[in-house]
C-alpha cells in the first residue's frame, strides 16, 4: 500500500516537474497555457512554436536521458554488488564521451546514427578496462578511487581533442563534453535517441531476477542455476548500453546513475531490483529535469551546463554515501 | 621539530648490514644524477628559446640574450616572449612536482598529487574567485593581479583543509579516505569554478588555463607573481623534508621516533599546497605533472626526500618545458596537414600535453601500483 502510495507520488511528481518545465523562460507561460500549447489545433501560432519546438524536445531528451541514467545505475549497483558503482563513477561516461567528442571535434565521417554506437563500444571498452583493473570482491573505495582517477585522465584527453580540433568550438562545447549539458537537444537529438529507450523496456522487464539472484551472492547464484560470469558481463553491458545514447546527445551528465537507486531503496525501503531499476528511472528523469531547469534558469541570462548542477549537488550525496559504505562494511567484516 | 632530524637518516639504516657505504654509493650516484639532470634542463632551456614561429640559431639566441641582437625584432622576441616564459614553465614545473613529492610521501600513496587531494581545484577557484571580484567585467579572468596568487593559496588550503577534516577520524587520517574525499571534493569545487568562469562570460583562453593548464600569453609580468611565492616558501620546503621523511615510515614508526605525526603532517601538507596553489595561480591546473615527476624522479633516486625533492623539481621543470616546447611547435601553421586555427591567439594549451604524454604512463603505474 505505502509502495503504491510512493510509486504514485514520484510518478506525479514527475509530471509536475515536466509541466512547470514547460512554463518557465521568456516568455512565462501559465499551466492552462501551456496544455493548450501542447494539445490544442488551433493555438496562437507563436507560443505554440516556442512549447512544441523550443521546450518540449529538451523536456523529453531530459527525461528519457535521467531515466535511462537512473536505470543503468540501479542495474550497475546490483551487478557489481558495489553500492558505490556508476558509470560516471567507474570511468564508462568519459570513455563514451571521449568517442564522442572525437568524432564531432574531428568531424569524423560518422552518421549522426552512429554516434550512441561508438559512446557504447567506448564506454565498453573503458568499464572493461577498469573492471580488469579491480577485482569486484575488493573494497568499493577502491574500485571508486580507480574509476575517479581514470575520469581525470579521459577528461584532460577530451579537453586535448578538443582544443587540438581544427574547429575550437565554444564554451558550451567543453562543457558539453566534459560534464553533460541538454542545451543542444532538439526534435533530432530526441529522435537519434528514441530507439534506444527500448533497452530501457528490456532492462525493466528482464533484468529483475537476475539481480536480486546476484545480490544473494555468487555461490547460492551458482547454486541456483545462474551462470554468473555470463550473467553478470550480459548486465553489465546493458547497463552500458543504456548510457551511451545519452552520452551521445547530452554528454556525461554526473552522479544521476550514482543517487537515483539509493534514494529509491531509501524510499520505498526495500532493495528488490524489479521495483528499484523502473523507479530509479523515474527518479533519475526527475533529477535531471529539476537540474535542467537550474541549469536554464537559475543564472538565466547565462546557462549553466546541467551536469555542473548535478556534480555540485552530487558529489556532497557520493560523500555521505562513502562514510556509511565504509561504515557497513566495517560491521560486515 | 629538531627530533625528527635523526629520522631522516632512516630509510638509509634500515637498509641492512652495509648501510653507510650504500648511502654514499647512492649519494655520489644522485649527485651525479641531479647535475645531469641540471644540464638537461638548461639545454631544453635553451632549445625553447631558439625554437619557435622564427627559428634562431645558437648564436643569435645568444646575441641576443646579451642585448647585442643583429635585429631588434630577435630582441623582443626572445626577451619579451620565450626567456619569461620558458622560465614560467620551469619554475611552475619544479613548484608542481616538489608539491607532488611531498604529497606522495606524507599520503603514502602512489596516487596522490595535488590534484587528487583538492589543493589544484581549490587553487583555481581562488584564484578565478579573486578575478571574478577584483575585475567582474568580461574577459577579466586573463589578467592577473597581486591578490590572484594569495587568493590561490588560500583557496587550495580552504579546499585542502575541507578534504583533511571530512577525512579526519579519532585515530589520525586514513590515506585511502584522505585521496578518496580528495577527489570528490575537488569535482566539487572544480563545478563551482565553471559557475564562475561562465557567469564572467570570460574568454576561452582562460577557460581553458583554469582547466587544464596553459602558458600562453604568460611574460614577465606573471613571473613577477611567481618568484615571490618559491622564494617565501624555501625555508619551509626546508624544514619539511625531514618530517616528510619521518612520516613516509608510516604512523607507527615515526610515532616511535618521536614525531607528533598530526602536527608533522599538517606542516608538510600545507608547504604543499603553497608549492602547488603558487604554481597554479599563475599558469592554471596543469595535468598530471604533480603525479608522475616525483614517480620518475623516484626510480631514478629513491624516496628520501632529501635526493627525491630536488630530483622531483628538475624533472618536473623538464617535463612542463618540453611539454610547452611542443605545444607551441603544434601551434605553429607551418605544419602543412594540421589546420590549427590559432584564432585571437588562442594556442594548443601545455595541459593537453602534459595529459597527452601522461596517459600512457598514467595507466602503467595504475597497473604496477594497485596490484
Amino acid at each position: 500500500m505505502r509502495a503504491a502510495g510512493v510509486v504514485a507520488a514520484i510518478v506525479s511528481l514527475c509530471a509536475l516537474v515536466a509541466v512547470v518545465s514547460l512554463m518557465q523562460g521568456t516568455p512565462d507561460l501559465s499551466v492552462g497555457e501551456v496544455l493548450e500549447a501542447l494539445f490544442g489545433s488551433e493555438s496562437e501560432g507563436n507560443r505554440q512554436f516556442i512549447v512544441r519546438n523550443l521546450r518540449l524536445p529538451r523536456v523529453v531528451g531530459a527525461v528519457v536521458a535521467g531515466a535511462m541514467l537512473g536505470a543503468s545505475g540501479a542495474v550497475m549497483q546490483d551487478t557489481l554488488r558495489n553500492p558505490l558503482a556508476g558509470p560516471e563513477l567507474i570511468g564508462v561516461s568519459a570513455g563514451a564521451s571521449l568517442a564522442v567528442a572525437t568524432i564531432i571535434a574531428f568531424r569524423l565521417p560518422f552518421p549522426g546514427i552512429a554516434l550512441p554506437i561508438a559512446a557504447l563500444l567506448a564506454g565498453l571498452a573503458t568499464g572493461t578496462a577498469i573492471l580488469s583493473l579491480v577485482s569486484l570482491k575488493s573494497n568499493p573505495m577502491r574500485m571508486l578511487l580507480v574509476g575517479a582517477a581514470f575520469t581525470a585522465l579521459l577528461n584532460a584527453l577530451v579537453i586535448a581533442v578538443i582544443t587540438l580540433a581544427p574547429n575550437f568550438g565554444g564554451v558550451s562545447v567543453i562543457y558539453r563534453f566534459l560534464v553533460g549539458s541538454l542545451s543542444d537537444v532538439q526534435w533530432e537529438e530526441v529522435r537519434l535517441v528514441a530507439p534506444w529507450t527500448i533497452t530501457l523496456g528490456l532492462v525493466f522487464l528482464l533484468s529483475g531476477r537476475p539481480l536480486n539472484i546476484l545480490k544473494l551472492g555468487d555461490e547460492v547464484a551458482e547454486g541456483l542455476g545462474v551462470g554468473v560470469r555470463r550473467t553478470r558481463a550480459l548486465l553489465f553491458a546493458s547497463a552500458v548500453l543504456l548510457v551511451a545514447p545519452v552520452i551521445a546527445i547530452a554528454g556525461p551528465i554526473g552522479f544521476i546513475a550514482l543517487v537515483s537507486p539509493h534514494i529509491v531503496r531509501r524510499l520505498l525501503r526495500t532493495s528488490d531490483a524489479r521495483i528499484v531499476v523502473p523507479l530509479s528511472a523515474v527518479i533519475g528523469a526527475v533529477l535531471v529535469l529539476s537540474a535542467d531547469m537550474g541549469a536554464r534558469l537559475a543564472l538565466h541570462p547565462h546557462e549553466i551546463a546541467v551536469g555542473l548542477w548535478t556534480v555540485v549537488l552530487g558529489a556532497p550525496a557520493l560523500l555521505v554515501l562513502m562514510q556509511r559504505g565504509l561504515l557497513r562494511r566495517r560491521v560486515l567484516s | 621539530m629538531t627530533g625528527a632530524s635523526p629520522n631522516g637518516q632512516h630509510p638509509g639504516t634500515v637498509s641492512g648490514a652495509g648501510a653507510v657505504s650504500d648511502r654514499t654509493a647512492t649519494g655520489v650516484g644522485s649527485r651525479r644524477i641531479l647535475v645531469t639532470l641540471g644540464a638537461l634542463l638548461l639545454g631544453v632551456m635553451f632549445a625553447y628559446v631558439m625554437l619557435g614561429p622564427v627559428i634562431f640559431g645558437p648564436e643569435q639566441v645568444w646575441k641576443a640574450l646579451i642585448d647585442q641582437a643583429d635585429e631588434v625584432f630577435h630582441r623582443i622576441s626572445v626577451w619579451e616572449v620565450r626567456v619569461p616564459r620558458v622560465l614560467i614553465a620551469a619554475l611552475a614545473g619544479a613548484m608542481l612536482a616538489s608539491s607532488g613529492a611531498f604529497l606522495q610521501s606524507v599520503l603514502r600513496n602512489p596516487l596522490a598529487a595535488p590534484a587528487t587531494v583538492g589543493v589544484t581545484q581549490g587553487a583555481v577557484l581562488g584564484a578565478v574567485l579573486a578575478l571574478a571580484i577584483s575585475f567582474g567585467t568580461e574577459g577579466a579572468l586573463d589578467d592577473l593581479n597581486a591578490f590572484v596568487p594569495m587568493a590561490a593559496i588560500l583557496g587550495g588550503l580552504l579546499a585542502g583543509g575541507l578534504v583533511y577534516v571530512l577525512s579526519y577520524r579519532r585515530a589520525g587520517t586514513d590515506p585511502v579516505r584522505l585521496i578518496l574525499t580528495g577527489v570528490i571534493v575537488a569535482a566539487a569545487v572544480s563545478s563551482v569554478t565553471s559557475f564562475i568562469v561562465l557567469v564572467s562570460g570570460s574568454h576561452i583562453d582562460s577557460i581553458v588555463r583554469w582547466l587544464v593548464g596553459s602558458l600562453g600569453n604568460r611574460t614577465w609580468e606573471h613571473l613577477v607573481f611567481l618568484v615571490p611565492v618559491a622564494v617565501l616558501i624555501l625555508p619551509l620546503v626546508v624544514m619539511a623534508v625531514p618530517l616528510a621523511n619521518a612520516l613516509q615510515l608510516g604512523d607507527a614508526s615515526s610515532v616511535s621516533l618521536g614525531l607528533r605525526t598530526e602536527e608533522a603532517r599538517a606542516i608538510t601538507l600545507m608547504t604543499a599546497v603553497v608549492l602547488a596553489a603558487g604554481s597554479v595561480s599563475v599558469v592554471g591546473g596543469i595535468a598530471f605533472l604533480g603525479l608522475i615527476a616525483p614517480h620518475l624522479a623516484r626510480t631514478l633516486v629513491g624516496s628520501d626526500l632529501r635526493r627525491l625533492l630536488p630530483c622531483s623539481a628538475l624533472v618536473g621543470a623538464i617535463i612542463l618545458v618540453s611539454a610547452d616546447l611542443l605545444a607551441r611547435v603544434f601551434s605553429l601553421d607551418w605544419i602543412p596537414f594540421w589546420e590549427i586555427q590559432t584564432e585571437s591567439g588562442s594556442r594548443v594549451p601545455v595541459g593537453a600535453f602534459t595529459a597527452l604524454v601522461g596517459a600512457p604512463f598514467f595507466l602503467y603505474l595504475m597497473r604496477e601500483r594497485m596490484r
